[in-house]
């Protein structure tokens, strides 16, 4: 079967949007004269690049477009030259479809395909119609029957929303919101908005007051309002959430204003990596994420798991197991290696709180903060000597452990396209240990502190 | 099995390359201090060209049991092993200089690593590349 099209107008946008840096080139003199005739004319000159740029970007897409044969997709872009991708199906690792609202009410989906190689490219990312974009991942990555394995409800989705809220990509989406607002809004309203925004903060920080002293309650309030956000974003994207599994692929959909969904070849998963940050310790549940080809994990688990309910996992994954990992002998594991940052930071917490309790009291119950998460971190430090290691498990596949700042990374890499490299200095030679580093296929790169060199070199590299 | 070690020769050409950029670097610390260019100069030749030699003769391979196990360092040491089976491509290039001293520079291309082997001898280079394209 062939079938061919072009991409959704939202191409076009996106190319605009490309361009739109030039438009600043005549602003640029116009703040230097600062006069209303260089204004006018910066503002003509900005018209004729828009109006150029939208032609080209207009043949640009009238020329490119996409053509499923049989067993591959190839797309097409350019305007004077040809360039052509052509992708085989049995190297799309992940297929993504992700339909925010935007693009929803232009008809249009985002997909997004991830591939097994790095070489021509590792991802392609093109702007469809709905239709052409459920038909690109029915040929693609199809999906006879939908048995969902895992479906959030209740307490448990209230879990999964927790573990998924991601701050960092909260705050950026703010950011970004933020400014997209103030720009359609104008100055008069986004000032309006502003004065909204902050004076309610305000309130909610005079609240807080009363149990807490200033400089930390204004702190408690912002953290608690980002969070709050993470979260709201969090629900929004996993609402509806299911996985299921079909034949050799892993399906996962779900977002209620932003509506995503992947598809995945088992047999291009790289590992299953059970994350344990601290709030999933507090509670008690392991959220899995999946890394395919060149697709990552994203910053949303898979499924999440309490301890006893593994099968759920095998459902989805059968070669999935986390044995017992036995770290060896471990008691001339070097205890700086595992504790240098978090004492590190403790130590100058604690030097900076002792003196603020000499000179500055009221600064005292602010420098708690980073004086418990250093703690936090030489705890986890300290668990990570204990905890971190290698080893083949039953079927073959690799069992890793190891940590990084506050979260500990329980890995089953499924993949025999990886390499060891171990690395010793003087004093790690002395005790016959060394940090072996796991590279995996798109340069990713697993690190296991202290580990006996004996260990690493008996370490099976294929299976 | 085949086991190697770089060419001596590689390895002071090695050095050699290793000098350029700095004597080239040199004449405008000299221009600023005449005490700061010599420092200078004798540290850099010192580090390229007789450490530099010295840290690429601790290099010895190996490829055996399906893997290419690569050790060097003087000071930090470093093991690598790469699967044979997952060895996607094999470069060899070689410089005047090195043609010059009967060698070349051979790059293995895995898809999550590369593994640099600089200045190996033409005969090793054939060898390993014979070895490694039957395994292919």
């Amino acid at each position: 079967m062939t079938c061919r099209g072009r991409f959704h107008f939202v191409y076009i946008l996106r190319l605009l949007r490309n361009g739109l840096v030039l438009c600043l080139l005549p602003m640029i003199r116009a703040l230097l004269r600062f006069d209303l005739q260089s204004l006018i004319t910066a503002l003509k000159q900005d018209a004729v690049i828009l109006a150029v740029m939208a032609l080209v970007a207009l043949l640009l897409w009238h020329r490119g477009g996409w053509q499923l044969e049989p067993g591959r997709l190839v797309l097409k872009f350019g305007l004077i030259g040809w360039h052509q991708w052509v992708l085989p199906f049995d190297q799309v690792a992940v297929l993504e479809q992700s339909r925010p609202i935007w693009l929803r009410t232009l008809g249009a989906a985002r997909v997004t395909l991830y591939t097994t190689r790095s070489r021509p490219f590792k991802k392609a990312r093109i702007y469809l119609s709905r239709s052409q974009g459920a038909l690109l991942s029915e040929t693609i990555l199809p999906v006879q029957n939908d048995a969902v394995v895992f479906a959030p409800s209740g307490a448990e989705r209230l879990r999964f929303v927790m573990l998924s809220a991601n701050l960092a990509a909260s705050l950026a989406l703010l950011f970004v919101s933020a400014r997209q607002t103030k720009s359609l809004l104008g100055q008069s309203g986004s000032a309006l908005l502003n004065q909204l925004t902050l004076g309610n903060l305000a309130r909610v920080e005079k609240l807080v007051e009363l149990v807490l002293p200033a400089g930390l309650a204004w702190l408690f309030t912002l953290i608690c309002m980002l969070w709050g956000l993470a979260l709201l974003f969090s629900f929004l994207s996993t609402s509806n959430f299911r996985v299921s599994r079909s034949g050799g692929v892993i399906l996962a959909w779900g977002g209620r204003v932003n509506h995503t969904e992947r598809r995945v070849l088992v047999s291009s998963i790289n590992f299953c990596d059970v994350r344990q940050s601290p709030i999933a310790r507090l509670l008690r549940r392991f959220p899995v994420y999946l890394s395919a080809g060149s697709f990552t994990g994203a910053d949303q688990p898979f499924l999440i798991y309490k301890k006893g309910e593994e099968q759920l996992l095998n459902a989805l994954l059968p070669a999935f197991r986390l044995e017992n990992l036995d770290p060896g002998p471990i008691s001339d594991r070097s205890w700086p290696l595992y504790l240098w940052k978090g004492g590190s930071a403790f130590g100058v917490s604690a030097v900076l709180l002792s003196v603020s309790l000499w000179r500055l009291p009221s600064l005292s119950t602010l420098l708690l903060i980073p004086l418990g998460l250093s703690a936090g971190l030489l705890a986890l430090g300290i668990e990570a000597r204990f905890r971190e290691g290698a080893a083949r498990q039953e079927g073959g596949s690799l069992r890793v452990c190891y940590t990084r700042h506050f979260t500990r990374h329980d890995l089953c890499v499924l993949t025999p396209d990886l390499s060891f490299t171990t690395f010793q200095t003087p004093f790690s030679e002395s005790v016959a240990r060394c940090n072996l580093y796991i590279r995996l296929p798109f340069r990713q790169k697993l690190r296991v502190r202290g580990l006996k060199q004996f260990q690493a070199d008996r370490l099976k590299l294929t299976h | 099995m085949l086991q190697f070690k770089l060419d001596s020769a590689a390895c002071r050409v090695l050095g050699l390359w290793l000098f350029l950029p700095g004597a080239l670097v040199c004449p405008f610390l000299f221009w600023r201090s005449f005490v700061a260019g010599a420092v200078f100069l004798i540290g850099w030749a010192v580090v390229s060209l007789w450490l530099c030699p010295l840290w690429a003769q601790s290099f010895s391979a190996a490829v055996t049991l399906g893997e290419v196990r690569v050790e060097y360092g003087l000071l930090f040491k470093f093991r690598r092993r790469v699967p044979t089976r997952f060895i996607t491509g094999i470069s060899r290039m070689s410089t005047p200089l090195l043609h010059s001293c009967g060698c070349s520079l051979v790059l293995l291309h895995a898809s999550g690593t590369c593994l640099w082997l600089l200045g190996l001898s033409d005969k090793t280079a054939d060898q390993l590349l014979a070895l490694l394209e039957e395994r292919l």
